[in-house]
């Protein structure tokens, strides 16, 4: 009974050893001495700073004090005192800008004004005057740094160029506006252009898209007045457009599709009224469509 | 088998024991583990009972885990560890960005397009653009959208210390396809500056594209109609029907985006980066409240927002980008009258 005894305290006592039953740390038995060193350390680098005359910082260092004591009476005066500290030297350095500005001295000027600010971020005259200097500026700034495009759409022709050699005649024809844009009487980008349009629609033909084509191509001469092959081709494809059009009217006319026939014909006619007897063709049909109609609904 | 009475106390006492020992829910801090806390009006001063992240005490105090910059910017050397003060800004008076040794400035990158292969300036091949995201986020830059920016040009609030903004003109695919998963990676977002007329082109992004791009958090801005250089004067044009088409681009390009994206569009990236007065008198007038220029350059708080400056990233050298990267200008602003 003793040994069993013996032997059950010594689990217990091992188990607290162990530490499973060792009682829950409470953080908040430190609080008043950590508050109170806190509050020492803010309070003494306060102090310090301001002997050093760092206002800003001492401001900052009286506020975390107090915040840690905020019955903290020296705390309390001592930011009230850098606060009136810090706006009478706001005040000064404003009062300096505005001599700096009758001397003509900008940049010391706005030196005063950043240190005014830094000094008290809401000195609203400080801030004011700041502004209404770089507004004042803007004239000069855009004359000096910005202007126009012509000089950066450089790098744009770089790119379109390289589009234009990789035959992507689109992305070219993108990138060579911006650049037209930029410099409106750029000859060269003008002619890259019209080539890159004239290329499209040369490809456009093979691929019987004529109608895309002849757009393409009247692009081309638009942006290159003196490109007689547009011209040339310009009309060969009219010249497809139509006869395609044309025979195909023909082939479903013959097939006895007049519906099909008539729509045909009026694309040729659309283009070219005389092309032949295109208008003689397309009346035919109309009135024999007619005449199948009214006896279909005579029936 | 009897057992003593002793024995039975005993045994009791050992399970009482043991039950301690069952390890206790540790994953989400409970309320006593949250940090012993002072409160003013202007800070919280807190003593870490745990081990935290910035994230999480800028969840509890600030309201927003986004707000973690304003915690770590406050505690530059700060570990997280338990026992640690951490103080906690409620306000930045500094909404400048002034001290002693100069001023913060915010730089703007600006990209166009993106590709494997790049023959132009003008494109940015995917591995440099993901080596450049991964070089801001290992060196703690903080992305920032162009609203932080605007506020703070207001003189409204603070921007994080380190912050950069990205934007993307022109509306090239390669933004949806390139940059947009590689920024995603990163939790960053861009601002991205669309010509209308290009959207749905062949190498150009597609509303559908536009709009989750900005439901995943991005900025759209204008870059007019046509990418038409704003500031020059067509040679067949009088004054009249230069204002007329001008007016044109930047009117009718907002409401495009206005109603394609459902916003109100507010920013214009000046096509080439050229204006004139005349411009932005326009710009005001059809409701823009910023212009981005190409002037390379970061943007002080007393940056004119219709003047704001970018740098063009169009070197692959990683020195050429990190210059691009200036967060800070010396200027003495150090309280002489005193001294």
């Amino acid at each position: 009974m003793t040994r069993q005894l013996c032997i059950c305290i010594a689990l217990v006592f091992s188990l607290f050893f162990i530490g499973c039953v060792t009682p829950v740390k409470e953080p908040y038995i430190t609080m008043e001495k950590d508050k109170n060193n806190l509050a020492t350390e803010f309070y003494e680098k306060a102090l310090n700073l301001e002997h050093q005359k760092e206002f800003v910082e001492a401001k900052k260092n009286y506020e975390l004090a107090f915040t840690t004591d905020p019955v903290n009476k020296e705390a309390e005066q001592g930011i009230l005192r850098m606060t009136s500290q810090l706006q009478a030297l706001a005040e000064k350095h404003f009062l300096k800008s505005t001599l700096l500005h009758k001397k003509g001295k900008y940049n010391e000027e706005r030196r005063s004004l950043l240190i005014s600010l830094r000094l008290w971020p809401e000195h609203i005259k400080a801030r004011q005057a700041l502004m209404a200097n770089e507004n004042l500026n803007i004239q000069k700034y855009i004359n000096h740094n910005i202007e126009n495009g012509k000089t950066r759409s450089k790098i744009y022709k770089t790119l379109a160029i390289e589009f234009f050699k990789d035959q992507q005649f689109n992305d070219a024809i993108v990138e060579f506006k911006k650049v037209l844009s930029a410099n409106p009487n750029d000859k060269e980008t003008m002619n890259y252009i019209s080539d890159a349009y004239f290329q499209m629609g040369s490809t456009e033909t093979t691929q019987n898209k004529l109608l895309e084509a002849l757009e393409h191509f009247q692009s081309a001469l638009n942006y290159n007045k003196n490109c007689d092959l547009c011209i040339t081709k310009l009309a060969q494809t009219k010249d497809l457009y139509k006869e395609f059009h044309y025979k195909a009217g023909m082939k479903s006319y013959n097939e006895q599709n007049l519906i099909q026939a008539i729509l045909e014909w009026e694309l040729v006619q659309k283009m070219d009224m005389e092309y032949k007897k295109i208008t003689e063709l397309l009346e035919k049909a109309k009135t024999i469509q007619k005449n199948i109609e009214a006896i279909k609904k005579s029936e | 088998m009897k057992t003593s009475p002793v024995l039975k106390t005993i045994i009791l006492m050992a399970i009482i024991c043991l039950s301690s020992c069952v390890p206790k829910e540790t994953i989400v801090p409970k309320e006593k583990d949250m940090p012993i806390t002072l409160k003013s009006d202007k800070y919280i001063i807190c003593t870490l009972t745990k081990n935290m992240s910035p994230a999480l005490l800028a969840e509890k105090f600030l309201g927003d885990e986004k707000k973690l910059w304003m915690i770590e910017d406050a505690n530059k050397d700060a570990l997280y560890h338990t026992g640690e003060t951490i103080v906690i800004p409620l306000m930045i008076e500094n909404k400048a960005g002034l001290y002693k040794n100069g001023y913060q400035t915010v730089p703007i990158l600006c990209y166009h397009k993106f590709s494997k292969n790049c023959s132009s300036q003008y494109c940015m091949p995917d591995d440099v653009f993901a080596s450049q995201m991964k070089y801001l986020k290992d060196n703690h830059y903080r992305v920032i959208t162009m609203k932080m920016l605007l506020e703070y040009l207001e003189y409204k609030k603070a921007v994080p210390q380190k912050s950069v903004v990205i934007t993307i003109d022109d509306g090239y695919k390669s933004a949806y396809d390139i940059a947009f998963p590689i920024l995603k990676q990163y939790g960053f977002t861009a601002t991205l500056f669309i010509y209308t007329e290009f959207v749905s082109g062949g190498s150009a992004l597609t509303w559908e594209q536009i709009r989750e791009m900005k439901a995943a958090g991005f900025e759209v801005g204008s870059h007019t109609i046509s990418h038409a250089d704003l500031a020059v004067q067509k040679p067949e044009e009088n004054e009249t029907d230069y204002i007329q088409r001008i007016t044109y681009e930047l009117v009718q390009s907002k409401k495009i985006l206005d109603t394609q994206i459902s916003q109100d569009t507010t920013l214009l990236a000046f096509p080439f980066g050229s204006c004139n007065q005349t411009v932005i008198n326009i710009c005001k007038t059809a409701g823009y409240t910023a212009g981005l220029s190409v002037i390379r350059g970061g943007n002080s708080f007393f940056r004119n927002p219709f003047l704001i400056q970018r740098d063009q990233i169009l070197s692959l050298e990683p020195a050429d980008f990190i210059s691009s990267l200036e967060t800070f200008q010396s200027l003495l602003l150090e309280d002489k009258i005193n001294d």
